[in-house]
């Protein structure tokens, strides 16, 4: 029950903020400037030359607690969610004297799998953007361990355990055994701005940071793999962080284009590593320390790293629908 | 890495509020001013007698409103039609015929009609309708699409581009999701266009294990980009991995102890559609890791079903497979990682 006020509690924070932003965001515009009339009188009628804001404000109800459905969606329990989606636009009219726009764009706000972008900017010289995206994975809600601290990243049995060769000698397994959810959710934070120059050239941004946390299952090992292992199915911290910048200077001529670019992407994994308690009993051909109750064993998590890529593209039309490219990265 | 995120934050508000208060000391720029980029290319003239009216859409939409055969009202919700921006067809006064070509005869007799004409039915053949979009459009992302796939099958844009909207709110390829009841402003989505053609991938995508296309959280161009490129299958990057590695960096390594397979391709192992096992694998372990490994002792042992409970408990089939010991299978540092069990 106090999980379920929990997560209902963290939905309408998260959906409160999100429209709580969009409405500030949107409040900020000067609405005299926005939405510029047009110059000319062609008499047509608005519908076919503006697209409509909308709102959509309601309430979800999961009429049973599935794990599985709320896979990508975010609606896993028995109970309501605020139903929220809201689009926002703003622009001055097709024949006005500037080309200003704005769009305010949020989806299942009151859902895990909540978006939000925000854009705005003038056609033809420059745009912004910001864009939040969250994903929940749901894998499992009927795993159990008999490790402590589940998802963290030092494993140890509890006191008293009963190690063995084999799970079957283990006596304290089902006494011991503990519900773990298996899951992990992605948050995605992205900015990005255009800029168009003269003489047909553009420059482009994006930055992207996106953080995935929760756990999965891994099968561990001790012992010598092809002789005497002994395996352990583990929950397994996930607390990874991904930042990508992509950046491109581009010419788009009348026969003739050409783009150059640099990629980076930097991937930070927060745990470095796990350590387990081996649960079973020494085998012969093991270290000494190596059962139970001495025995730890570690795996690696993976490593940190950076990915650098400039890139040169071009390309020319020549006579007789023959085109030259060129890609180096 | 917190001092570039803040960076990288700092430059993108700084950029953003230079752009906003150099558009609020300037004028507006005006179909007037001087344009920012090249002056529209116009069609040629390619029959005897065609002329450029040069009156405007205003013109075309005395007869093209809503009522008629062809309503064309529509467009003005969308780039195309903003006429401060001196790069769209309606910037000038080629307006319509920016893009249908000369149209003075057709002001004469409705049945003349203009030299260009889009549809997958047109009488224009699709690399003309496609040098009106490239005039504009072949830059950036675009620069492969002569002699991609696509433009070999001979497809026009407008087979995936809706330009005159009608009651949509904005073309649907370009839109993300393609669920209705999680709402996103348009029935349709881009990969509901994408399957028109793919039906193939509509249906792998239903498989219990998939990517979050149909909850609308992913869509095809994340992956691909349907204009071409340098690389394999249309991606977005280079290579497969590269493009796998926009969301799964943590399989990028370095790794001291490598899978020859994984520094190969991602899809030697998995296909990214959707598949009946889970994490998207091609086959079950162990029979996935068999199509390989096929060495004597346990890796070439063939495991029937009967070790399956209620007549058996193979742990080489029961939970993960091989996977129970040698999870680091897209790599390894640890020091005991040779065989990918740490």
């Amino acid at each position: 029950m106090n999980r379920e006020l929990t997560t209902l509690t963290r939905h309408v924070v998260r959906s409160a903020i999100l429209a709580a932003a969009a409405t500030a965001a949107t409040c900020l515009l000067p609405s005299a400037s926005w939405g510029q009339a047009g110059t000319a009188d062609v008499g047509i009628p608005r519908e076919f030359t503006e697209n409509p804001s909308q709102v959509e404000i309601g309430v979800l109800y999961g009429t049973d607690d599935s794990f599985k459905f709320g896979d990508y969606t975010g609606i896993e329990d028995q109970q309501a969610y605020f139903l929220g989606n809201v689009d926002i636009w703003l622009r001055d009219a097709w024949d006005a004297e500037s080309a200003r726009y704005f769009r305010a764009q949020g989806q299942n706000l009151g859902l895990d799998s909540r978006r939000a972008h925000l854009e705005f900017g003038e056609q033809g010289t420059f745009g912004v953007f910001f864009d939040y995206d969250q994903l929940p994975k749901l894998q499992t809600d009927s795993a159990r361990t008999v490790f402590l601290d589940p998802g963290g990243s030092v494993l140890m049995l509890p006191p008293g355990w009963v190690p063995s060769s084999s799970p079957a000698g283990m006596t304290l397994i089902e006494s011991t055994l503990s519900d773990v959810d298996i899951d992990h959710e992605r948050r995605k934070t992205s900015a990005g701005f255009n800029i168009v120059f003269p003489k047909n050239f553009e420059f482009k941004f994006r930055y992207d940071h996106e953080t995935k946390d929760g756990s999965k299952l891994l099968g561990s090992v001790i012992g010598y793999s092809g002789g005497n292992p002994r395996s352990a199915i583990l929950p397994v911290p996930i607390d990874y962080v991904t930042n990508q910048f992509d950046a491109s200077l581009n010419y788009a001529g009348d026969n003739g284009q050409f783009r150059i670019g640099y990629y980076g992407s930097g991937f930070t994994d927060n745990e470095d590593s796990l350590t387990w308690q081996v649960p079973y009993t020494r085998h012969a051909q093991w270290d000494i320390t190596a059962g139970y109750p001495e025995g730890l064993g570690s795996r690696s998590q993976p490593p940190d790293n950076w990915f650098h890529q400039v890139s040169v593209s071009g390309g020319y039309n020549l006579p007789r629908r023959t085109r030259a490219t060129l890609d180096v990265a | 890495m917190e001092r570039i995120k803040r960076w990288a934050l700092a430059g993108l508000l700084i950029v953003s509020v230079v752009a906003i208060v150099g558009r609020a000391s300037n004028p507006p720029i005006s179909s007037a001013a001087e344009p920012i980029l090249a002056v529209i290319k116009l069609p040629p003239i390619t029959g005897d007698g065609l002329e450029y009216a040069m009156e405007g859409a205003g013109t075309c939409m005395d007869c093209h409103d809503e009522s008629s055969d062809y309503p064309v009202l529509s467009i003005l919700k969308t780039k195309h039609a903003v006429t401060a921006d001196s790069r769209t067809p309606f910037s000038g006064d080629a307006g319509c015929e920016s893009c249908h070509g000369p149209a003075s005869e057709h002001l004469d007799d409705e049945d003349n009609r203009p030299s260009i004409l889009f549809g997958f039915d047109s009488a224009t053949p699709p690399h003309e309708q496609n040098e009106m979009c490239l005039n504009c459009h072949e830059g950036a992302v675009r620069m492969n699409w002569q002699g991609s796939p696509h433009d070999s099958e001979n497809l026009p844009c407008v087979a995936c581009h809706t330009i005159h909207i009608g009651d949509k709110r904005r073309d649907p390829v370009l839109t993300m999701s393609m669920r209705p009841e999680l709402w996103t402003g348009a029935r349709n989505g881009q990969a509901e266009v994408c399957f028109k053609c793919h039906k193939g991938v509509r249906a792998q995508m239903y498989r219990i294990s998939s990517h979050p296309m149909k909850e609308g959280k992913r869509r095809c161009g994340d992956c691909h980009n349907p204009h071409g490129g340098p690389g394999p299958k249309q991606l977005v990057k280079p290579t497969i991995n590269e493009t796998c590695y926009t969301c799964h960096a943590e399989k990028r390594g370095p790794f001291l102890w490598e899978h020859a397979p994984v520094r190969e391709s991602c899809m030697e192992c998995h296909t990214p559609h959707g598949s009946n096992h889970a994490k998207l694998l091609r086959a079950r372990s162990p029979f996935l890791c068999q199509q390989c490994h096929m060495a004597q002792y346990h890796p070439g042992t063939a495991y029937p079903g009967n070790g399956l409970p209620p007549f058996g408990a193979q742990n080489k089939l029961l939970a993960t497979g091989c996977q129970n010991c040698h999870s680091e299978v897209h790599g390894s540092n640890h020091p005991s990682g040779v065989r990918w069990t740490r």
